[in-house]
């Protein structure tokens, strides 16, 4: 549908296309030196008054002489659009911006006056650093991409907007250096974010559920991060960052499992301090998998695993527990489950409580009352603290769930069951695929020039090529300067 | 994929790993005892209990049967779980018992059935086991982590040996040496190790070392580390009942081996490097060291040579002397290898020691 060249028309049109849009405002003016009535319609919500009264209103009356058409109305706004489709006229105002009808024109001006409601950029919450930046993603792609284009002052960085949803109408950036990504890895995300047909992408962590590779897998195949300084790391691997309008957590892929495992303060300390810290997250991992399921393989099983004085100690703590190992476990594993879970959606006054009386409960009320025993306790203590260490909270989680599994084949097949439980896992993560790349690089397949970033970290000057991981077509990442 | 991951379930079920031994459920033997009463076996089992309505933490059982493998049949009668031996601490095996019968036989249960241990310390206890088996002692822990406790740490300081089942039965079936194992006795009502038990190459109980005798068994057999210590009189130096006490921090210990005259002859040289511990003797050590050095060394050949000698006379030898007649002397040794006992009694061992001491303590 064209845009009506009299004023009276387009009112029509507006009142046929927003009925009852109370917070659309719809001014027409007479500008007096150029002898005809302008129309400005702008949603009151999403735009920025201050922007339509000084940038707008203010030099259209007063310093507009004599303009004959659209194109030589004073504004100053910098980023001005025209178009002569009420379709755009339309999404336009959706998006904040304001719009400028002439009388007897056909063409309407798009002005950038957007001002929605939108908060200052803060600490990053979930993933907080010591050393890292202290910024974190907000809800506008727009402040997103800036913080991105902070670090990389650099014309390879591309950007690439498509629209998701129907309804939604969401941006999605996709951010890669063109040197560096490999172009297929790129077509192929392009391509699955095309393919998407849904109302509204709200967050993300949507998006990443409707493009991953293997939905059936328990582990994340993309990462979230709220970090721009991540982002940017993952970047310079040639990987691709995916931001997405309303979300303050931007998607990053291709990924490799090992990738979950590092922290951008990896990169800011002393290598033999981020080895350090990286062999305590690897083992970390496999106590929070597996250290429950031993402890029951153990009881239930293999007591002969145990030395004789810690069986005694053992024996003795469980003298009162009427339970057999697997239900005491998943009774306490239930119980730090619901105790995270009650904390996390609580206000933070309330959170604390709930530590408190979980705490005392947990902690002293059921191995006094005999119901669990003191070593479950403190197995279960160091499976959560083992599973809180694991920095990105996706992994995390999928770490607690199959740690569940683990205790239910070890209770019916002890360390046979759990070797057998492990073995599947490491099938499965060596088959898993994350947009075509193989998701356990650098292990499955072994590439062992890669090694020198995963859970031990080399000192960076070594590290001179990125990892193939993501396929990127420029390896080099910089040259020897030490020895 | 999905088939062979269903085959995999399906096949665990049928294996028997589906058969679990609860810790709660079982009777864990820590320490098994063997003595005979008038010619019947008495096997014993002493487990620890958990439960908070039992007055005792520690149930012991003793049953008559004609082997262990019955015999735990029979504790399973009695015992309040299943009797299990994967945690044996120690099988403490009575004097009186070990002279009459050769103890590997009624082992055997424990070398076969892989579920049991065979780390398990193997003891001979001087006196009835029933007294050992059933004593409380206030200040002690658990039996079983009382006697393991107890010969580890004195096997440290060298006055008993520690011989697990596995050490016993590699020594028993090498024909080169003869099995040994530490000894324990109770006295004042207290149990006490007491040296070393050693046993033929049938595995019957022959003698026993004192405490005083086996550091030096160690020496011979080059176990020195950390250190062997030993007390000595100064009488030869200083004319009166004094001690010395000296440590043995290094050393070296060589063998020689030939064969001559129809018999092996043995040169053990021993390089003793000696620190001293304690001087209660008044001797001005700055000048006398020669005198010192001699005179430790002597006590050394001294007391290497008495014992080699107890061994020929009992035609044992743990030390391992057949292993060196075998390394060097083949031919020979092939002849006598299965009666080794008799041709070690026949042979000739010589002993020469140095000692050196490399420190005279902090005080002068």
């Amino acid at each position: 549908m064209w845009i009506p060249s009299s004023l009276a028309e387009v009112e029509a049109t507006i009142q046929a296309t927003w009925g009852e849009t109370p917070d659309l405002v719809v001014c027409r003016l007479n500008v007096r030196q150029l002898k005809k009535d302008v129309l400005l319609l702008y949603l009151d919500s999403l735009a920025d008054k201050n922007s339509i009264n000084n940038n707008v209103l203010q030099p259209l009356l007063f310093e507009t002489h004599d303009a004959t058409n659209v194109e030589e109305v004073a504004v100053l706004i910098g980023q001005k659009k025209y178009t002569n489709l009420w379709s755009e006229v339309e999404t336009a105002v959706f998006q904040g911006e304001s719009v400028l009808f002439i009388d007897g024109e056909q063409q309407a001006l798009l002005l950038d006056t957007q001002g929605w409601p939108q908060r200052a950029i803060a600490e990053p919450q979930v993933e907080s650093s010591i050393k890292g930046a202290h910024q974190g993603f907000i809800e506008t792609s727009g402040k997103n991409i800036a913080l991105i284009r902070r670090y990389l002052p650099n014309r390879e960085l591309k950007v690439k907007e498509l629209i998701v949803g129907r309804r939604g109408k969401t941006k999605v950036a996709l951010l890669y250096l063109e040197d560096v990504t490999h172009p297929e890895v790129l077509k192929e995300l392009e391509d699955r974010i095309r393919m998407i047909d849904v109302d509204a992408v709200v967050n993300t962590g949507e998006l990443m559920q409707l493009i991953e590779d293997n939905p059936f897998s328990p582990f994340p195949q993309f990462l979230l991060t709220e970090r721009p300084d991540a982002a940017v790391s993952n970047l310079l691997q040639g990987r691709i960052v995916v931001v997405v309008d309303r979300s303050p957590s931007v998607m990053i892929a291709p990924m490799s499992f090992i990738a979950f495992f590092q922290t951008i303060d990896d990169y800011s300390t002393r290598w033999m301090i981020a080895t350090f810290l990286r062999l305590l997250r690897t083992l970390a991992f496999f106590i929070a998998i597996f250290l429950p399921s031993l402890y029951i393989a153990a009881i239930s099983f293999h007591y002969e695993l145990l030395p004789l004085n810690l069986i005694l100690t053992v024996g003795e703590s469980r003298e009162q527990v009427p339970l057999p190992p697997i239900l005491e476990a998943i009774l306490m594993e239930l119980a730090i489950e619901m105790l995270r879970e009650a904390g996390l959606r609580l206000p933070a006054p309330i959170g604390q409580t709930v530590g408190i009386v979980g705490g005392v409960v947990i902690g002293q009320a059921a191995v006094q009352a005999g119901l669990v025993s003191n070593i479950m306790v403190v197995v279960v203590a160091i499976t959560a603290i083992g599973s809180f260490i694991i920095p990105n909270p996706d992994m995390s989680e999928s770490v607690r769930l199959i740690r569940f599994p683990m205790m239910i084949v070890s209770s019916l097949f002890g360390v046979i069951g759990m070797a057998i439980g492990l073995m599947i896992l490491v099938i499965h993560l060596a088959c898993l695929e994350s947009l075509g790349t193989p998701f356990g690089s650098p292990f499955a397949p072994v590439r062992f020039r890669d090694w020198k970033d995963t859970v031990v970290r080399f000192p960076l000057w070594t590290m001179r090529s990125r990892p193939l991981s993501a396929h990127p077509i420029q390896l080099k990442r910089q040259t020897k300067t030490r020895k | 994929m999905k088939a062979a991951a269903l085959l995999l379930c399906v096949a665990l079920f049928l294996s028997g790993c589906g058969m679990n031994t609860k810790l709660d459920s079982l009777t864990m033997t820590l320490t098994l005892g063997l003595d005979t009463d008038g010619g019947k076996l008495l096997s014993y089992s002493s487990s620890p209990v958990f439960n908070k309505d039992a007055k005792e933490h520690t149930e012991v059982i003793e049953v008559n049967a004609s082997s262990l493998r019955e015999g735990r049949y029979k504790i399973d009668l009695f015992a309040s779980g299943r009797a299990v031996g994967g945690k044996i601490q120690n099988v403490v095996i009575g004097k009186a018992f070990a002279k009459k019968k050769e103890i590997p036989s009624l082992l055997d249960v424990l070398y076969r059935d892989p579920k049991n241990s065979t780390t398990a310390l193997l003891i001979v206890y001087d006196g009835p086991v029933k007294e050992l088996m059933e004593s409380k002692q206030k200040d002690k822990p658990r039996l079983a982590v009382a006697i393991k406790d107890l010969i580890m740490t004195t096997a440290v300081d060298k006055q008993t040996v520690k011989a697990n089942l596995l050490d016993f039965h590699r020594t028993l079936f090498d024909k080169g040496c003869t099995p040994f194992a530490s000894e324990m006795t109770r006295k004042n009502g207290k149990m006490m190790a007491n040296g070393t038990a050693l046993f033929d190459n049938k595995g019957k109980y022959i003698t026993s070392l004192s405490p005083k005798e086996t550091p030096f068994l160690q020496l011979l057999r080059k176990e020195i580390k950390p250190a062997i210590p030993f007390t000595l009189r100064t009488a030869a130096l200083t004319g009166k009942k004094e001690n010395i006490s000296v440590s043995i921090e290094h050393g070296k210990v060589r063998y020689e081996t030939r064969y001559r005259n129809g018999r092996f002859q043995f040169h053990v040289q021993i390089d003793a490097g000696v620190i001293i511990t304690e001087k209660i003797a008044d001797i001005d050590i700055s000048k006398k060291q020669k005198q010192l050095e001699k005179m430790i060394a002597h006590e050394i050949k001294t007391k290497t040579t008495a014992l080699v000698k107890t061994f020929q006379h009992h035609h044992v030898d743990p030390v391992g002397f057949g292993l060196y007649a075998r390394a060097y002397e083949y031919d020979h040794w092939k002849k006598v290898e299965n009666d080794w006992g008799k041709a070690f009694a026949a042979a000739d061992v010589s002993v020469s020691v140095k000692a050196k001491v490399i420190s005279y303590g902090v005080i002068h």
